[in-house]
């Protein structure tokens, strides 16, 4: 089986993916991003360090703000990623130096979905699937988590 | 040879570049190359060219426009000035990357204001851009 555009950059990008399942549910687009994709949305990007993108919260790049703008959402802080009937989670994924970089949406087959910057969607398995990429600017690690009742 | 056009009558005679003397009343005279504006233009856009693609590539992965703006590729564009926006806002009528972070890098206070209800909006906020640069003289009407 040929192996697609988008296969070739999301293994590139995403080491883990090179072992693990994923599967690729979108086109690539510019037109969300992943911040927007975990809060349901597909039509316009979040994104707290950008005043041309919309950002329901503090701009300011920390769990804290992230926590804030959720919460425009319903979500509310909670312990892990862990599937549990009657709530959706979503994870905030954090770098060494403190900063959230990528949030995953949970799906209701306990799977995670994640929009990986400004190209495709993909179901992954785990919160750790998309962690650690090659380069330098990854996302880092999934360390906060928050739910809402669906 | 036979009679006729001069095989180098299709060769486009334009000279590349021009030298002129310049005499300072107060100063030594010296010599300066001078560039036609279409061979100006032609190298500032294969530049352009060719970091845009390298910015592309090495930060299509990131989520946050403050990573995007962090690659270098991206501060050379900025550092063009006010000569790449029609560059950029020509690819922005096109193509729907997120040139917002280095168009008001280069802008500055001159940047359109974008309404709450547009924030996010990757095309609106392309097409205030669009019209900020037809109305400022960076793209023609």
């Amino acid at each position: 089986m040929a192996t697609s555009e988008a296969d070739i950059w999301i293994r590139h990008n995403f080491p883990r993916l090179r072992t693990r399942p994923y599967q690729v549910t979108s086109d690539d687009t510019e037109e969300y991003n992943c911040l927007a994709w975990a809060a349901g949305e597909n039509h316009r990007k979040w994104d707290p360090t950008d005043p041309s993108h919309h950002w329901p919260a503090t701009r300011s790049l920390t769990i804290a703000a992230f926590y804030e703008a959720y919460a425009t959402e319903r979500y509310v802080p909670c312990d892990d990623g862990t599937l549990e009937s009657g709530f959706e989670k979503i994870a905030i994924y954090v770098t060494l130096d403190g900063g959230p970089k990528h949030a995953a949406r949970q799906l209701s087959n306990g799977k995670w979905t994640s929009k990986l910057g400004d190209g495709w969607d993909i179901e992954h398995d785990t919160v750790e699937d998309v962690s650690n990429g090659v380069q330098n600017e990854d996302y880092g690690l999934a360390v906060a988590f928050m739910k809402r009742s669906i | 040879m036979e009679s006729g056009t001069p095989a180098t009558a299709s060769i486009d005679q334009t000279p590349i570049a021009e030298e002129r003397l310049y005499a300072p009343a107060n100063g030594t005279p010296y010599w300066t190359v001078v560039m036609p504006a279409n061979v100006i233009n032609a190298a500032l856009e294969q530049e352009f060219n060719t970091l845009a693609e390298q910015w592309r590539s090495e930060t299509r992965h990131m989520s946050l426009a403050a990573d995007k703006a962090a690659n270098f590729h991206l501060h050379q564009i900025i550092g063009m000035g006010d000569k790449v926006l029609p560059l950029i806002l020509q690819e922005l009528q096109t193509k729907t990357t997120d040139w917002f972070w280095a168009l008001r890098a280069i802008a500055r206070q001159r940047a359109p204001a974008i309404p709450a209800e547009d924030q996010g909006v990757v095309r609106r906020i392309a097409d205030i851009w669009i019209q900020w640069g037809r109305d400022n003289g960076y793209l023609r009407s």
